[in-house]
């Protein structure tokens, strides 16, 4: 999911630049996220309940693009942008029950400001095989998108040189 | 927030797109409680009652590698060879 790339105009080009910085933030996130040894069980837990905010940020910011693909999809869609369409909707599902999961089968997170967990196997479970298909998920939508992230950045490396050489 | 950097075009519709992608989640949360039931001490995991490991930075770190590797790979191999692209 990504804010449309048409238009370089200011508004456009700032607003992309945040989508390309908040994907990248992202993704960093996601990858200390499923290595908990690095992060310890206490980050862990903190970081997979605080993603939610990004990720809210990273679906408003793609709101336009979800309602335009949505209506084109059922429409007169190709394969190709449904199963695109697909791979985000089935994203944006396992993410929330990673997340969900993850506070339910909480050990410090949640208990530190007083809501008491139990540690249920069939929901440890859940959420570790969610992770498992969120990690291939992330992976096949940066593989989708990644034509836009080389875009954005060769865009940007192209502007900075241009407002260079004027100086 | 600047105005080139806007969520949404006035405020009414950053709260109702929040509601509504909130409202999904919610819904997803409420299915997955469907399916699992409510977390029960019976279902407890008993090997886990030890207190939580904390970072260790060696150990971590090549998790941390790993991952980034196998990620980097598979956004590689999906490219390149099964042809994943928009």
């Amino acid at each position: 999911m990504r804010p449309s790339r048409a238009g370089v105009a200011p508004t456009r080009s700032s607003r992309t630049l945040l989508a390309l910085w908040l994907d990248g933030l992202l993704l960093l996130l996601i990858l200390l996220i499923e290595s908990p040894r690095i992060t310890g069980v206490a980050w862990h837990e903190a970081l997979g309940i605080a993603i939610a905010v990004p990720i809210l940020v990273h679906v408003l910011l793609s709101w336009h693009w979800i309602l335009s693909k949505a209506k084109r999809c059922l429409a007169s869609g190709t394969a190709r942008a449904r199963i695109n369409y697909l791979i985000n909707a089935v994203l944006f599902v396992v993410m929330v029950v990673v997340i969900v999961t993850g506070a339910v089968v909480s050990r410090v997170a949640l208990p530190s400001i007083g809501i008491s967990t139990v540690f249920d196997r069939d929901w440890f479970e859940l959420h570790d095989a969610a992770s498992t298909v969120l990690f291939f998920a992330v992976g096949l939508h940066l593989a989708m998108n990644w034509g836009w992230v080389v875009a954005v950045l060769r865009r940007r490396t192209l502007s900075i040189e241009e407002r260079e050489a004027n100086e | 927030m600047s105005s080139g950097l806007r969520l949404a075009p006035t405020l009414a519709h950053l709260l109702g797109r929040s509601v509504v992608i909130l409202l999904a989640a919610a819904a997803i949360s409420g299915a997955t409680l469907a399916v699992e039931g409510p977390p029960r001490a019976a279902r407890a995991r008993l090997e886990r009652t030890g207190p939580p490991y904390g970072p260790t930075f060696p150990v971590g770190l090549v998790q941390f590698l790993g991952q980034a590797a196998l990620f980097g790979a598979g956004v590689v191999v999906a490219r390149k060879w099964l042809r994943v692209r928009l």
